[in-house]
């Protein structure tokens, strides 16, 4: 039935329903109150830097330099955990010793447990 | 209310002075370009990022739009070129950002229920799909995408891309040539 199903069907198709998928996702309601607040934004450091020159550029070379630290530290924070991981791995892999058994073994010889002689001979 | 104001006279308001018709022309495309930003980066957050951008850069050059094409036109063609250059600046990005984009996927997938083995085939045929047509060559997949996510006719698009009908037809058609090859293996298995 499954497999019937398969063979009805387009490769085309999968791309349909795909698109389909994606077409239905909406942005999100406040995507133009954002965009005008960031264009004020802007708009407003613009009128910052006229007023204030130097100062205000000083200032946003600051908060540039500020943002391009944030990511330098992101990205050695997902190194360093990355590299725990791998010590937390190997470190826990080399202490695993296997199970010991500290019972002693019963030394019991079988050989004459049970003779075979006893069912085979003839009475 | 809707403003029935024409995109023209938009345009020619706020070169004169009144900003406040920028957030009518925002209101209005912001949901078109950003479903096209949706067939280039399948993600609703590098999407409205994606729309942000270029809307803001519209908002600094509206006066060197000449008005020779439509102002959607002219809009297509900025979110085209900018979805482009932002897929060239991924390829070329470092493993950190591609880590973070996993760890934030697994982030995101937290609350889907759904039955784990049918989930998983559901997930790999849209990724087999997402590559497929993120594998198309640029001008393949420009046209599909316009097509395919906004319903634009073969003129439309082929004042878009700045190239014949007769060309759009052909790039559609090895686009969907292109797609079944790279689909078959998934109808195989």
């Amino acid at each position: 039935m499954k497999k019937e199903k398969w063979d009805n069907f387009n490769e085309l198709d999968l791309v349909d329903n795909y698109i389909k998928s994606e077409r239905g996702i909406e942005p999100d309601p406040s995507l133009v109150s954002k965009l005008i607040s960031t264009i004020e934004a802007i708009e407003q450091s613009r009128a910052g830097v006229n007023e204030i020159g130097i100062t205000g550029a000083n200032e946003i070379t600051k908060s540039r330099n500020n943002q391009i630290f944030m990511s330098a530290l992101y990205r050695v924070a997902i190194a360093a955990s990355i590299a725990l991981i791998l010590f937390l791995g190997v470190s826990l892999g080399s202490s695993f010793k296997g199970s010991v058994n500290y019972e002693m073994s019963v030394n019991i010889n079988d050989n004459q447990m049970e003779n075979l002689h006893i069912y085979t001979a003839d009475e | 209310m809707i403003d029935k104001r024409g995109d023209e006279q938009i345009v020619t308001d706020f070169l004169n002075g009144d900003r406040e018709s920028f957030r009518v022309l925002a209101e209005r495309y912001s949901d078109t370009l950003f479903r096209v930003a949706m067939g280039y980066l399948h993600s609703k957050e590098d999407s409205q990022d994606m729309v942000q951008d270029v809307l803001v850069k519209v908002y600094s050059s509206l006066g060197t739009f000449k008005g020779d094409s439509k102002l959607s036109t002219w809009l297509y063609r900025i979110m085209v070129n900018a979805c482009l250059n932002e897929i060239d600046r991924k390829h070329r990005r470092g493993i950190f950002d591609r880590v973070e984009d996993v760890m934030a996927k697994i982030a995101n997938r937290g609350g889907a229920e759904r039955d784990p083995q049918e989930s998983m085939i559901a997930d790999e045929v849209k990724i087999a799909v997402r590559k497929a047509i993120d594998s198309l060559p640029d001008k393949q997949k420009t046209a599909f995408i316009l097509q395919k996510y906004q319903d634009l006719s073969q003129k439309e698009i082929s004042a878009i891309m700045q190239i014949s009908e007769g060309s759009v037809e052909q790039l559609l058609m090895r686009g969907k040539e292109n797609l079944k090859k790279r689909l078959k293996h998934i109808k195989a298995n």
